[in-house]
């Protein structure tokens, strides 16, 4: 590399070079943040998603597109559309080449792919950067990319809102929020349903059985359980459960293969003459 | 002081000069600017504008459509009224502020409208349920994304929907996102399909700008073009193209769910995106464009297999046109990207269908067979919508939609045609835009043709919305403009009927030319496109479970009995059932259900017939909803196969659907109320 091509040392270059890749230092801190925590257990769920959602969704693409297409040479749509698909595009092929491994998908190997292209990305973006401004402006006739979008640089305070704009969108954010709490609210009150699961399975021998009553009613219930073999014998349960609690019991099944109906039929305890639940094996049920 | 443009004819009023004081115009500026926006060419209002307020009736629409949603579960009868009025609160205000040529209204608002609308749609969608996935096709996806995390790896069956495994991206995401964040599959997939939506709109508006854009950029400037095309702002027209591309049918639910093609259509927009831009720059900056579109075309591709061959598609016709252009003219702007990317998307679908996604032929064959169909003998009449009539509001605003679009955009086609033939981007959606006639035909001639048609539109409506909306731009600038139409006598040479005919086409495009009249006709579609797309007017609003009612039916009791299945007695076990605890089975239960064994269930008793017919089908369990006998199925069928599907006039007797509890070797292992479960295997195994 010829020596004019090289970055300018010293802490005045130093800094000139930290405030020119400002952008691509916060990247690749993200991209380190995301690998240390992966590497670590018990961090919060909110801390996560706050450093995961940009790793995940822009980092690498915006590394990757600033090392593709230095300068300001994109409109800030294209700019957003390439730094977001591209993200993208790295989980969906990047994840082909990690299922080769045999550790596959897994957190860590996610988030070192992620972090290692964010890295790469800034790496290759910064020496971009440094060569282009090493270089000089481009000579007359030379070609050079065209800004695209001629759009003037925003005018700040044509970007400021007014009061009555502040107000709005203040206003909007909380009654789109009132409107999510309404929705959220509303799924939880009535997406609900009030039942008791029982069950009977035998084991792969048929030896012995399982016999489980699950209590979805949204509330504590007590249950009577019969549970009679063919030819007479049984035995019953009294049991109560909390809501979404179960209770489970093992029996022996009579040793003749063909031989050995069951049935278990539940009660609630309010209403002790209805049959709520049945179950049988080798049986025909009432 | 006011001038008049002379192609134009729109009016435009002057800022005072400087010894004039600084009055503000009285009122808005019209012709799309100001003037030192116009000499810039630039838009002169960089600026929110009145966003802010327009995102706040967004929200109040947002809001009535959750209050709706809770008359849904009451049962009210208000809901509906809430609703459609908070539909129209979130999108026709923007309507009519993007139609608007004031200058006051830059590129940002404009922008900030079509993303703002996206997400109040979306929170549309979302609120219907907040809580789960409820829907078929997202349940089958979140078993495949579940898979990818519990396994680590790719590719796992998922009996529920085999191909979605083998175009993995949108699980990708969406686990990757999951891992690192402790977020459920269900939120990060919720989010992953709220961004993507974001991300379509933003694409699809950058994509109509960059067609409808600069002369300059795309090519020379041709005499009375820019007259034709109404001098509009490009992304006046692509604000407006892109709201219309919200009306399609599938837009506000099914094409918002967290399905694979979620993702890969704004992959393939931005693909667009990025061949819409012509080669400007320097020649290592184009080739890193190519690059890019690369990388998100094979990204698209691994990610949906109709969604890759739609993309294939776009880029060959790009190709020819580029072909033609440059053989018939001899300015025409010298491409060879879409020819090098329709090379390249063609390599990555035969690399990646052959190799890895190997059910996709099997796959799509149906769906191209009823395209076969179409135009052979047989072709079978659009079936009914299910066993509950179709309510005249919907069928009227369904058809009234269809027949809005179908007039109106032969001459949009032209129009654009006419004002635009010498880009090729706009050639390409111009000609692409008229496959909208096929589909047409598909929806309103084949059996099947409502659903495929649904799928198709949400690809046929990109450019139909482009071409549409650059028709209407145009149609408004020259109402202004319009001299008055012609006095009968004025046509006499020609002849009295060609005289009426043509006065009627003035009176016709100066009426269509009104902004009321644009905004109506928008609301027409935009209603059109809700009531003839997802969910249908039977769960329009979400509330108590239906019977074979999609999401209506979806409720704990069935997700806690497939969950059973799950945990008692292992994966992949053969079972059948109906058309709702299909679905479960197959994705909380990871059971594979069979589809053919209606009759097993339709039938009064239990005999040899019906044991063969488990038998062939290899059944294990029977699960039986008793909730069959109850309800007629509000999507016109009981079963995925179902033989008599919209030929029920009453439920399933109950005693056809207990008969199992008397057979001999049937074990009745589950009971939920009323889901039962019966392991048929003994008496399977005693009849061979």
């Amino acid at each position: 590399m010829p020596p004019s091509d090289l970055p300018r040392t010293g802490p005045h270059g130093v800094r000139q070079a930290a405030q020119r890749n400002a952008d691509l230092l916060a990247a690749a801190a993200l991209a380190v943040v995301a690998a240390l925590l992966a590497l670590v257990a018990g961090i919060p769920t909110p801390v996560r998603i706050l450093v995961a959602i940009p790793v995940v969704f822009a980092a690498p693409g915006y590394t990757v597109t600033e090392a593709l297409l230095p300068g300001r040479n994109r409109g800030p749509v294209e700019r957003v559309l390439l730094a977001v698909t591209l993200s993208i595009s790295v989980s969906v092929l990047g994840g082909l080449l990690l299922n080769l491994l045999p550790a596959g998908l897994t957190r860590t190997t996610q988030t070192l792919l992620l972090s290692v292209v964010t890295l790469a990305g800034a790496a290759t973006a910064a020496l971009r950067r440094a060569r282009v401004k090493s270089a000089g402006p481009a000579e007359p006739g030379e070609p050079s990319e065209p800004a695209e979008a001629a759009e003037p640089r925003p005018v700040r305070r044509a970007l400021r809102l007014s009061p009555a704009g502040i107000a709005s969108l203040v206003l909007a954010i909380a009654v789109a929020s009132a409107a999510i709490a309404i929705g959220v609210q509303t799924a939880q009150a009535h997406d609900t349903a009030s039942f008791t699961q029982l069950w009977i399975t035998a084991n792969s021998s048929s030896t012995r059985a399982q016999v489980g009553v699950m209590n979805d009613e949204g509330a504590a219930q007590s249950y009577t359980l019969d549970l009679t073999t063919h030819g007479g014998s049984g035995r019953t349960y009294g049991f109560r459960l909390q809501d979404t609690a179960s209770w489970r019991t093992e029996i022996a099944l009579p040793a003749t293969a063909k031989g050995y109906p069951v049935t278990v039929r539940l009660y609630r305890t309010q209403a002790p003459g209805v049959l709520y639940r049945e179950v049988s094996l080798g049986a025909s049920p009432s | 002081m006011t001038s008049t443009d002379a192609a134009t004819g729109v009016v435009t009023e002057r800022s005072p000069g400087p010894g004039r004081g600084h009055r503000r115009p009285r009122r808005p500026l019209r012709g799309g600017g100001t003037e030192q926006g116009k000499r810039a060419g630039t838009d002169a209002a960089p600026t929110w504008g009145l966003l802010p307020q327009f995102l706040l009736v967004m929200a109040a629409g947002v809001l009535l459509v959750a209050l709706a949603y809770r008359r849904g579960w009451e049962q009210s009868a208000s809901g509906d009224a809430l609703y459609w009025v908070g539909e129209l609160l979130i999108f026709l205000p923007a309507t009519g502020r993007m139609i608007s040529r004031s200058p006051a209204v830059g590129r940002r608002e404009r922008l900030g409208l079509v993303l703002g609308v996206t997400a109040a749609l979306y929170a549309v969608k979302y609120l219907y349920s907040p809580l789960a996935f409820k829907f078929p096709d997202e349940l089958q996806h979140w078993r495949s994304a579940t898979d990818i995390l519990t396994t680590h790896h790719l590719f796992t069956p998922n009996a529920s929907l085999p191909i979605s495994p083998q175009f993995p991206g949108i699980e990708e995401l969406t686990t990757a996102l999951s891992s690192l964040t402790g977020l459920s599959v269900v939120t990060a997939g919720l989010l992953v399909a709220g961004l993507a939506r974001l991300l379509l709109m933003l694409g699809l508006f950058e994509l109509f700008r960059r067609v409808a854009g600069p002369e300059a950029r795309t090519g020379r400037r041709r005499q009375g073009s820019a007259a034709a095309n109404g001098r509009q702002r490009p992304e006046r027209v692509a604000g407006f193209a892109a709201l219309l591309y919200a009306t399609s049918m599938h837009f506000q639910s099914f094409d918002a769910m967290f399905i694979y093609q979620a993702l890969a259509i704004p992959l393939a927009v931005v693909v667009l995106v990025l061949l819409a831009r012509a080669p400007d720059g320097t020649p290592r900056a184009n080739r890193a464009r190519v690059g890019i579109a690369l990388v998100l075309t094979a990204a698209a591709v691994v990610t949906h297999h109709v969604t890759g061959f739609a993309l294939l598609a776009v880029l060959a016709l790009w190709a020819v046109v580029q072909w033609a252009g440059a053989r018939r003219t001899p300015d025409w702007p010298r491409d060879r990207r879409p020819m090098l990317l329709a090379g390249a998307c063609a390599a990555f679908l035969l690399l990646w269908d052959g190799l890895v996604a190997t059910d996709t032929v099997g796959y799509l064959t149906p769906m191209l067979d009823t395209f076969r169909d179409l135009f052979g003998a047989g072709a079978q009449p659009a079936a009914g919508a299910g066993a509950t009539p179709v309510p005249l509001f919907d069928q009227l605003t369904s058809y009234g939609a269809v027949a809005v679009v179908a007039l109106l955009l032969a001459p949009a086609a032209w129009h654009v045609w006419r004002a635009q033939r010498h880009r090729p981007a706009a050639v390409v959606l111009t000609l692409a835009s008229l496959s909208y006639y096929l589909v047409l035909g598909v929806r309103l001639a084949s059996s099947d043709g409502p659903e495929l048609a649904g799928r198709a539109f949400t690809y046929v409506y990109l450019p139909v919305a482009y071409v549409l909306a650059a028709g209407a731009m145009a149609a408004l600038a020259r109402s202004g403009a319009r001299p008055a139409a012609p006095a009968l006598g004025e046509w006499e040479p020609a002849g009295v009927a060609v005289g009426r005919a043509r006065r009627a086409g003035a009176w016709a495009a100066a009426v269509l030319g009104r902004p009321a009249v644009v905004v109506m006709l928008t609301a027409v579609v935009f209603v059109g496109g809700i009531t003839s797309g997802w969910p249908p007017f039977w769960e329009r609003l979400p509330g108590p479970y239906k019977v074979s009612a999609f999401e209506r039916s979806v409720e704990p009791e069935g997700i806690a009995a497939a969950q059973w299945t799950l945990a008692h007695l292992g994966p992949g076990n053969r079972f059948a059932a109906d058309f709702t605890n299909y679905t479960l089975l197959g994705t909380y239960g990871d059971q594979d259900v069979v589809r053919n064994v209606a009759d097993v269930y339709y039938s009064p008793v239990f005999g040899p017939a019906q044991v063969t017919q488990l038998a062939d089908a290899g059944v294990q369990y029977l699960l039986v909803d008793l909730r069959l006998s109850t309800q007629l199925p509000a999507g016109g069928s009981y079963f995925p196969d179902d033989p008599q599907q919209d030929r029920h006039t009453t439920p399933i007797p109950r005693r056809d659907l207990t008969k199992f509890n008397s057979v001999p070797g049937i074990d009745r292992i589950y009971d939920g109320g009323d889901i039962v479960i019966y392991d048929v295997q003994e008496v399977l195994d005693a009849a061979q």
